[in-house]
Protein backbone atom coordinates (compact mmCIF):
# COMPACT_ATOMS: atom_id res chain seq x y z
CA UNK A 1 0.00 0.00 0.00
CA UNK A 2 1.47 3.32 -0.96
CA UNK A 3 1.77 5.64 1.99
CA UNK A 4 -1.56 7.32 2.44
CA UNK A 5 -2.46 7.57 -1.23
CA UNK A 6 -5.87 5.96 -0.99
CA UNK A 7 -6.73 5.98 2.67
CA UNK A 8 -7.26 8.61 5.31
CA UNK A 9 -4.23 9.69 7.26
CA UNK A 10 -3.15 7.61 10.24
CA UNK A 11 -4.80 9.10 13.26
CA UNK A 12 -2.26 8.99 16.03
CA UNK A 13 -4.62 9.24 18.97
CA UNK A 14 -7.18 7.07 20.68
CA UNK A 15 -10.70 8.24 21.51
CA UNK A 16 -10.66 10.43 24.57
CA UNK A 17 -7.04 11.40 24.09
CA UNK A 18 -6.28 15.10 24.29
CA UNK A 19 -3.54 14.91 21.70
CA UNK A 20 -3.93 17.24 18.74
CA UNK A 21 -4.65 15.80 15.34
CA UNK A 22 -2.11 14.85 12.71
CA UNK A 23 -0.13 17.96 11.77
CA UNK A 24 -0.51 17.91 8.02
CA UNK A 25 0.47 21.28 6.54
CA UNK A 26 -2.63 23.27 5.85
CA UNK A 27 -4.88 20.69 7.46
CA UNK A 28 -6.51 22.72 10.18
CA UNK A 29 -5.36 23.99 13.56
CA UNK A 30 -2.78 21.27 14.21
CA UNK A 31 -1.20 21.86 10.83
CA UNK A 32 -0.85 25.57 11.52
CA UNK A 33 0.73 24.72 14.86
CA UNK A 34 3.91 23.20 13.45
CA UNK A 35 3.83 25.55 10.50
CA UNK A 36 4.29 28.60 12.70
CA UNK A 37 7.40 27.03 14.21
CA UNK A 38 8.66 26.26 10.72
CA UNK A 39 8.09 29.80 9.47
CA UNK A 40 9.88 31.34 12.45
CA UNK A 41 12.84 28.98 12.15
CA UNK A 42 12.95 29.46 8.38
CA UNK A 43 13.10 33.26 8.67
CA UNK A 44 15.82 33.11 11.29
CA UNK A 45 17.91 30.82 9.11
CA UNK A 46 17.43 32.91 6.00
CA UNK A 47 18.47 36.19 7.60
CA UNK A 48 21.33 34.62 9.55
CA UNK A 49 22.74 32.94 6.46
CA UNK A 50 22.30 36.04 4.27
CA UNK A 51 24.03 38.24 6.84
CA UNK A 52 26.91 35.78 7.20
CA UNK A 53 27.28 35.48 3.41
CA UNK A 54 27.36 39.25 2.85
CA UNK A 55 29.98 39.82 5.57
CA UNK A 56 32.15 36.92 4.35
CA UNK A 57 31.90 38.01 0.71
CA UNK A 58 32.92 41.57 1.62
CA UNK A 59 35.87 40.27 3.63
CA UNK A 60 36.93 37.91 0.85
CA UNK A 61 36.84 40.64 -1.81
CA UNK A 62 38.92 42.91 0.45
CA UNK A 63 41.37 40.10 1.09
CA UNK A 64 41.79 39.34 -2.61
CA UNK A 65 42.26 43.02 -3.41
CA UNK A 66 45.03 43.27 -0.85
CA UNK A 67 46.87 40.00 -1.23
CA UNK A 68 45.38 38.21 -4.23
CA UNK A 69 48.76 37.39 -5.73
CA UNK A 70 50.19 36.04 -2.48
CA UNK A 71 50.63 32.29 -2.22
CA UNK A 72 47.54 30.53 -0.96
CA UNK A 73 46.27 30.33 1.84
CA UNK A 74 48.96 31.92 3.96
CA UNK A 75 46.80 34.23 5.94
CA UNK A 76 47.07 35.05 9.63
CA UNK A 77 44.26 33.65 11.72
CA UNK A 78 42.83 35.79 14.50
CA UNK A 79 41.68 33.41 17.19
CA UNK A 80 40.37 35.51 20.04
CA UNK A 81 37.37 37.78 20.21
CA UNK A 82 39.57 40.78 21.02
CA UNK A 83 41.75 40.05 18.02
CA UNK A 84 38.69 39.88 15.77
CA UNK A 85 37.29 43.11 17.21
CA UNK A 86 40.61 44.91 16.82
CA UNK A 87 40.83 43.68 13.24
CA UNK A 88 37.33 44.90 12.49
CA UNK A 89 38.25 48.40 13.63
CA UNK A 90 41.19 48.32 11.25
CA UNK A 91 38.94 46.90 8.49
CA UNK A 92 41.13 43.81 8.42
CA UNK A 93 39.64 41.48 5.78
CA UNK A 94 40.33 38.31 7.75
CA UNK A 95 38.61 39.74 10.81
CA UNK A 96 35.60 40.57 8.64
CA UNK A 97 35.51 37.01 7.30
CA UNK A 98 35.80 35.70 10.85
CA UNK A 99 32.81 37.80 11.91
CA UNK A 100 30.81 36.23 9.07
CA UNK A 101 31.96 32.77 10.14
CA UNK A 102 30.88 33.44 13.72
CA UNK A 103 27.43 34.51 12.50
CA UNK A 104 27.26 31.34 10.36
CA UNK A 105 28.28 29.10 13.28
CA UNK A 106 25.79 30.74 15.63
CA UNK A 107 22.82 30.38 13.23
CA UNK A 108 22.02 26.70 13.97
CA UNK A 109 22.30 27.29 17.70
CA UNK A 110 19.96 30.28 17.52
CA UNK A 111 17.67 28.11 15.42
CA UNK A 112 17.40 25.57 18.24
CA UNK A 113 16.75 28.39 20.71
CA UNK A 114 14.03 29.83 18.44
CA UNK A 115 12.37 26.41 18.14
CA UNK A 116 12.40 26.17 21.94
CA UNK A 117 10.56 29.48 22.24
CA UNK A 118 8.13 28.53 19.48
CA UNK A 119 7.30 25.14 21.02
CA UNK A 120 6.85 26.79 24.43
CA UNK A 121 4.46 29.38 23.00
CA UNK A 122 2.50 26.57 21.38
CA UNK A 123 2.40 24.87 24.81
CA UNK A 124 3.83 21.72 23.29
CA UNK A 125 5.39 20.35 26.47
CA UNK A 126 6.98 17.23 25.02
CA UNK A 127 8.81 19.07 22.28
CA UNK A 128 9.72 22.01 24.51
CA UNK A 129 11.44 19.48 26.76
CA UNK A 130 13.12 17.69 23.84
CA UNK A 131 14.40 20.97 22.40
CA UNK A 132 15.59 22.08 25.83
CA UNK A 133 17.65 18.88 26.17
CA UNK A 134 19.25 19.49 22.77
CA UNK A 135 20.10 23.07 23.71
CA UNK A 136 21.60 22.09 27.08
CA UNK A 137 23.75 19.36 25.52
CA UNK A 138 24.90 21.81 22.83
CA UNK A 139 25.89 24.42 25.40
CA UNK A 140 27.67 21.70 27.40
CA UNK A 141 29.53 20.74 24.22
CA UNK A 142 30.60 24.35 23.65
CA UNK A 143 31.75 24.62 27.27
CA UNK A 144 33.67 21.35 27.01
CA UNK A 145 35.38 22.58 23.85
CA UNK A 146 36.22 25.94 25.40
CA UNK A 147 37.67 24.27 28.49
CA UNK A 148 39.94 22.08 26.38
CA UNK B 1 45.50 31.47 24.57
CA UNK B 2 48.27 33.51 23.02
CA UNK B 3 47.00 36.79 21.67
CA UNK B 4 49.81 37.29 19.20
CA UNK B 5 51.95 35.05 17.14
CA UNK B 6 50.79 31.68 18.42
CA UNK B 7 48.56 30.90 15.50
CA UNK B 8 50.13 33.01 12.80
CA UNK B 9 50.76 31.05 9.68
CA UNK B 10 54.14 30.24 8.23
CA UNK B 11 54.17 31.24 4.58
CA UNK B 12 57.28 29.30 3.61
CA UNK B 13 56.02 26.13 5.25
CA UNK B 14 52.77 26.34 3.43
CA UNK B 15 54.34 26.93 0.03
CA UNK B 16 56.45 23.83 0.57
CA UNK B 17 53.40 21.92 1.61
CA UNK B 18 51.56 22.96 -1.54
CA UNK B 19 54.28 21.85 -3.91
CA UNK B 20 54.81 18.63 -1.98
CA UNK B 21 51.16 17.81 -2.48
CA UNK B 22 51.80 17.66 -6.20
CA UNK B 23 50.37 20.95 -7.39
CA UNK B 24 53.76 21.56 -8.95
CA UNK B 25 53.78 25.29 -8.74
CA UNK B 26 52.70 27.98 -6.36
CA UNK B 27 49.07 28.96 -6.80
CA UNK B 28 48.01 32.51 -6.01
CA UNK B 29 45.34 33.22 -3.46
CA UNK B 30 42.95 34.41 -6.18
CA UNK B 31 43.28 31.23 -8.23
CA UNK B 32 42.98 29.10 -5.12
CA UNK B 33 39.86 31.02 -4.04
CA UNK B 34 38.17 30.52 -7.41
CA UNK B 35 39.00 26.81 -7.61
CA UNK B 36 37.99 26.30 -4.01
CA UNK B 37 34.71 28.12 -4.63
CA UNK B 38 33.92 25.86 -7.60
CA UNK B 39 34.71 22.63 -5.74
CA UNK B 40 32.67 23.86 -2.78
CA UNK B 41 29.69 24.67 -4.99
CA UNK B 42 29.65 21.07 -6.19
CA UNK B 43 30.04 19.79 -2.62
CA UNK B 44 27.14 21.97 -1.45
CA UNK B 45 24.95 20.84 -4.33
CA UNK B 46 25.48 17.13 -3.67
CA UNK B 47 25.31 17.67 0.09
CA UNK B 48 21.92 19.39 -0.14
CA UNK B 49 20.54 16.62 -2.37
CA UNK B 50 21.71 13.75 -0.20
CA UNK B 51 21.53 15.19 3.31
CA UNK B 52 25.29 15.10 3.86
CA UNK B 53 27.73 17.79 4.83
CA UNK B 54 30.18 18.67 2.12
CA UNK B 55 33.06 17.20 4.12
CA UNK B 56 33.21 13.90 2.28
CA UNK B 57 34.22 15.67 -0.91
CA UNK B 58 35.82 18.78 0.53
CA UNK B 59 38.45 17.29 2.82
CA UNK B 60 40.04 15.14 0.07
CA UNK B 61 39.78 18.01 -2.43
CA UNK B 62 41.40 20.52 -0.09
CA UNK B 63 44.18 18.22 1.09
CA UNK B 64 44.95 16.32 -2.11
CA UNK B 65 44.32 18.99 -4.77
CA UNK B 66 45.24 22.17 -2.95
CA UNK B 67 47.76 20.96 -0.38
CA UNK B 68 45.86 22.39 2.58
CA UNK B 69 46.86 20.86 5.93
CA UNK B 70 44.46 18.24 7.28
CA UNK B 71 43.72 20.33 10.38
CA UNK B 72 42.60 23.34 8.37
CA UNK B 73 40.71 21.15 5.90
CA UNK B 74 38.73 19.68 8.80
CA UNK B 75 38.06 23.18 10.14
CA UNK B 76 36.80 24.35 6.74
CA UNK B 77 34.74 21.18 6.39
CA UNK B 78 32.95 21.82 9.71
CA UNK B 79 32.06 25.28 8.40
CA UNK B 80 30.86 23.73 5.13
CA UNK B 81 28.50 21.39 7.00
CA UNK B 82 26.83 24.37 8.68
CA UNK B 83 26.61 26.18 5.34
CA UNK B 84 25.07 23.15 3.62
CA UNK B 85 22.63 22.66 6.45
CA UNK B 86 21.49 26.26 6.77
CA UNK B 87 21.49 26.85 3.02
CA UNK B 88 19.34 23.80 2.34
CA UNK B 89 17.14 24.04 5.41
CA UNK B 90 15.53 27.30 4.32
CA UNK B 91 14.10 25.83 1.12
CA UNK B 92 13.21 22.42 2.58
CA UNK B 93 11.38 24.04 5.48
CA UNK B 94 9.40 26.20 3.05
CA UNK B 95 8.42 23.11 1.05
CA UNK B 96 7.55 21.23 4.27
CA UNK B 97 9.89 18.36 3.38
CA UNK B 98 11.83 18.78 6.60
CA UNK B 99 10.16 17.25 9.64
CA UNK B 100 11.12 19.52 12.53
CA UNK B 101 9.82 17.18 15.24
CA UNK B 102 11.71 14.16 13.93
CA UNK B 103 14.80 16.31 13.48
CA UNK B 104 14.65 17.70 16.99
CA UNK B 105 13.99 14.30 18.58
CA UNK B 106 16.87 12.63 16.77
CA UNK B 107 19.07 15.61 17.59
CA UNK B 108 18.82 14.47 21.23
CA UNK B 109 20.54 11.26 20.14
CA UNK B 110 23.25 12.89 18.05
CA UNK B 111 24.18 15.64 20.52
CA UNK B 112 24.39 13.33 23.55
CA UNK B 113 26.27 10.84 21.36
CA UNK B 114 28.74 13.50 20.26
CA UNK B 115 29.29 14.54 23.86
CA UNK B 116 29.88 10.91 24.91
CA UNK B 117 32.26 10.50 22.00
CA UNK B 118 34.26 13.53 23.04
CA UNK B 119 34.40 12.28 26.63
CA UNK B 120 35.51 8.71 25.88
CA UNK B 121 37.93 9.65 23.10
CA UNK B 122 41.20 7.96 23.89
CA UNK B 123 39.58 4.95 25.54
CA UNK B 124 38.70 3.32 22.25
CA UNK B 125 41.06 2.53 19.43
CA UNK B 126 39.79 4.56 16.46
CA UNK B 127 41.30 2.06 14.02
CA UNK B 128 38.68 -0.58 14.84
CA UNK B 129 35.92 2.02 14.78
CA UNK B 130 36.97 3.03 11.28
CA UNK B 131 36.91 -0.60 10.15
CA UNK B 132 33.62 -1.35 11.86
CA UNK B 133 31.80 1.66 10.44
CA UNK B 134 33.48 1.32 7.06
CA UNK B 135 32.13 -2.22 6.68
CA UNK B 136 28.74 -1.15 8.03
CA UNK B 137 28.51 1.64 5.44
CA UNK B 138 29.57 -0.69 2.63
CA UNK B 139 26.76 -3.04 3.59
CA UNK B 140 24.32 -0.13 3.67
CA UNK B 141 25.51 1.08 0.29
CA UNK B 142 24.52 -2.35 -1.01
CA UNK B 143 21.13 -2.19 0.75
CA UNK B 144 20.45 1.27 -0.66
CA UNK B 145 21.39 0.12 -4.12
CA UNK B 146 19.15 -2.93 -3.78
CA UNK B 147 16.22 -0.69 -2.78
CA UNK B 148 16.84 1.64 -5.72
CA UNK B 149 13.50 0.91 -7.36
CA UNK B 150 11.56 1.81 -4.23
CA UNK B 151 10.03 5.26 -4.61
CA UNK B 152 8.22 5.50 -1.27
CA UNK B 153 8.16 3.25 1.79
CA UNK B 154 5.08 1.05 1.78
CA UNK B 155 2.95 -0.47 4.52
CA UNK B 156 4.63 1.40 7.37
CA UNK B 157 2.86 0.82 10.68
CA UNK B 158 3.81 3.46 13.27
CA UNK B 159 5.12 2.19 16.60
CA UNK B 160 3.79 3.46 19.93
CA UNK B 161 6.54 6.00 20.44
CA UNK B 162 6.05 7.42 16.94
CA UNK B 163 2.35 7.84 17.69
CA UNK B 164 3.01 9.42 21.07
CA UNK B 165 5.57 11.83 19.66
CA UNK B 166 3.47 12.47 16.53
CA UNK B 167 6.21 11.54 14.09
CA UNK B 168 4.01 11.91 11.05
CA UNK B 169 3.84 14.44 8.30
CA UNK B 170 3.05 15.22 4.71
CA UNK B 171 4.79 17.02 1.89
CA UNK B 172 4.06 17.89 -1.69
CA UNK B 173 6.21 15.72 -3.96
CA UNK B 174 6.84 17.62 -7.17
CA UNK B 175 8.28 14.66 -9.05
CA UNK B 176 5.20 12.55 -8.29
CA UNK B 177 2.92 15.60 -8.38
CA UNK B 178 0.99 14.59 -5.29
CA UNK B 179 0.96 15.00 -1.53
CA UNK B 180 2.81 12.22 0.26
CA UNK B 181 1.72 11.35 3.78
CA UNK B 182 4.08 9.34 5.91
CA UNK B 183 4.71 8.07 9.39
CA UNK B 184 7.82 6.92 11.24
CA UNK B 185 8.27 3.52 12.82
CA UNK B 186 10.93 1.82 15.03
CA UNK B 187 11.58 5.12 16.78
CA UNK B 188 13.78 3.78 19.57
CA UNK B 189 16.17 1.83 17.30
CA UNK B 190 16.37 4.94 15.10
CA UNK B 191 17.23 7.06 18.12
CA UNK B 192 19.91 4.55 19.23
CA UNK B 193 21.54 4.58 15.79
CA UNK B 194 21.53 8.38 15.98
CA UNK B 195 23.26 8.19 19.35
CA UNK B 196 25.90 5.89 17.84
CA UNK B 197 26.31 8.17 14.83
CA UNK B 198 26.77 11.16 17.12
CA UNK B 199 29.38 9.22 19.08
CA UNK B 200 31.27 8.31 15.91
CA UNK B 201 31.11 11.94 14.81
CA UNK B 202 32.54 13.00 18.15
CA UNK B 203 35.26 10.33 18.08
CA UNK B 204 36.29 10.42 14.46
CA UNK B 205 35.43 14.00 13.58
CA UNK B 206 33.17 13.06 10.70
CA UNK B 207 29.84 14.67 9.96
CA UNK B 208 27.91 11.40 10.05
CA UNK B 209 25.17 12.78 7.79
CA UNK B 210 25.19 9.43 5.99
CA UNK B 211 24.22 7.64 9.22
CA UNK B 212 21.40 10.09 9.83
CA UNK B 213 19.92 9.49 6.38
CA UNK B 214 20.30 5.72 6.82
CA UNK B 215 18.64 5.71 10.23
CA UNK B 216 15.64 7.65 8.92
CA UNK B 217 15.40 5.91 5.56
CA UNK B 218 16.13 2.30 6.45
CA UNK B 219 15.22 2.00 10.14
CA UNK B 220 12.43 4.51 10.68
CA UNK B 221 11.25 4.01 7.12
CA UNK B 222 10.62 7.64 6.23
CA UNK B 223 10.48 8.72 2.58
CA UNK B 224 13.94 9.33 1.10
CA UNK B 225 13.27 13.04 0.56
CA UNK B 226 12.13 13.54 4.14
CA UNK B 227 15.23 11.70 5.33
CA UNK B 228 17.71 13.80 3.36
CA UNK B 229 15.94 17.10 4.08
CA UNK B 230 15.67 16.36 7.81
CA UNK B 231 19.28 15.19 7.91
CA UNK B 232 20.27 18.48 6.26
CA UNK B 233 18.37 20.32 8.97
CA UNK B 234 20.12 18.35 11.72
CA UNK B 235 23.76 18.27 10.61
CA UNK B 236 24.20 22.00 11.18
CA UNK B 237 23.36 21.75 14.87
CA UNK B 238 25.99 19.12 15.68
CA UNK B 239 28.54 20.74 13.39
CA UNK B 240 28.10 24.13 15.11
CA UNK B 241 29.58 22.74 18.31
CA UNK B 242 32.63 21.25 16.59
CA UNK B 243 33.10 24.30 14.32
CA UNK B 244 33.21 26.52 17.39
CA UNK B 245 35.94 24.34 18.87
CA UNK B 246 38.00 24.39 15.66
CA UNK B 247 37.49 28.14 15.47
CA UNK B 248 38.83 28.65 18.98
CA UNK B 249 41.84 26.47 18.16
CA UNK B 250 42.69 28.69 15.16
CA UNK B 251 41.98 25.80 12.78
CA UNK B 252 39.49 27.80 10.73
CA UNK B 253 41.55 29.74 8.20
CA UNK B 254 39.42 32.60 6.83
CA UNK B 255 41.11 32.44 3.40
CA UNK B 256 40.04 28.79 3.06
CA UNK B 257 36.74 28.84 4.94
CA UNK B 258 35.23 31.92 3.23
CA UNK B 259 35.26 30.56 -0.35
CA UNK B 260 34.17 27.17 1.03
CA UNK B 261 31.21 28.64 2.90
CA UNK B 262 30.14 30.90 0.02
CA UNK B 263 30.49 28.15 -2.60
CA UNK B 264 28.64 25.63 -0.46
CA UNK B 265 25.81 28.10 0.20
CA UNK B 266 25.40 28.64 -3.55
CA UNK B 267 25.59 24.91 -4.30
CA UNK B 268 23.14 24.03 -1.55
CA UNK B 269 20.54 26.53 -2.73
CA UNK B 270 20.89 25.14 -6.27
CA UNK B 271 20.54 21.60 -4.91
CA UNK B 272 17.31 22.38 -3.09
CA UNK B 273 15.77 23.62 -6.32
CA UNK B 274 16.46 20.28 -7.97
CA UNK B 275 15.80 17.80 -5.17
CA UNK B 276 12.01 17.93 -4.91
CA UNK B 277 11.74 17.53 -8.68
CA UNK B 278 13.84 14.38 -8.62
CA UNK B 279 12.53 10.87 -8.09
CA UNK B 280 13.50 9.28 -4.80
CA UNK B 281 14.82 6.42 -6.93
CA UNK B 282 17.31 8.79 -8.52
CA UNK B 283 18.36 10.00 -5.07
CA UNK B 284 18.99 6.41 -3.98
CA UNK B 285 21.02 5.67 -7.09
CA UNK B 286 23.17 8.72 -6.25
CA UNK B 287 23.31 7.93 -2.53
CA UNK B 288 24.59 4.33 -2.87
CA UNK B 289 27.95 5.13 -4.53
CA UNK B 290 28.51 8.10 -2.19
CA UNK B 291 28.04 5.72 0.76
CA UNK B 292 30.53 3.37 -0.85
CA UNK B 293 32.99 6.24 -1.24
CA UNK B 294 32.63 7.24 2.44
CA UNK B 295 33.09 3.58 3.44
CA UNK B 296 36.29 3.27 1.40
CA UNK B 297 37.61 6.49 2.94
CA UNK B 298 36.95 5.14 6.43
CA UNK B 299 38.54 1.77 5.73
CA UNK B 300 41.55 3.55 4.25
CA UNK B 301 41.94 5.77 7.31
CA UNK B 302 41.75 2.73 9.59
CA UNK B 303 44.32 0.96 7.43
CA UNK B 304 46.95 3.73 7.32
CA UNK B 305 46.48 4.63 10.97
CA UNK B 306 49.70 4.05 12.96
Amino acid sequence: MSAGADRPAVRPFSPGSTQPALPVPGAGPAGEHIERVEILVGHLLRYGVALAAVIMAAGLVLLLMRSGTAPHPSVPVPTSISEVLGGLLRLDPTALIDLGLVVLILTPVLRVAASLVAFAIERDRTYTLITLIVLIVLVAGFALGAAE
Amino acid sequence: MTAEGGNRRDTAGRAQCASRAGTGQEVSLTTFTLLNFLVSTVAGFVGALLGLGGGVFLVPALTLLFGVSIGEAVGASAVSVIATSSGAAVAYLRDHITNIRIGMLLEVGTTTGALTGALIAGLLNPRYLYFFFGVLLLYNAYLTFRARRQELPEGVVPDRLALRLRLQGAYRDRALDRTVEYTATRTLPGLLVMYASGMVAGLLGIGAGAFKVLAMDQIMRLPMKVSTATSNFMIGVTAAASAAIYFARGQVNPAIAAPVALGVLLGASLGTRVMNRMRSRTLRVLFAPVLGWIAVQMLWKGWVMP
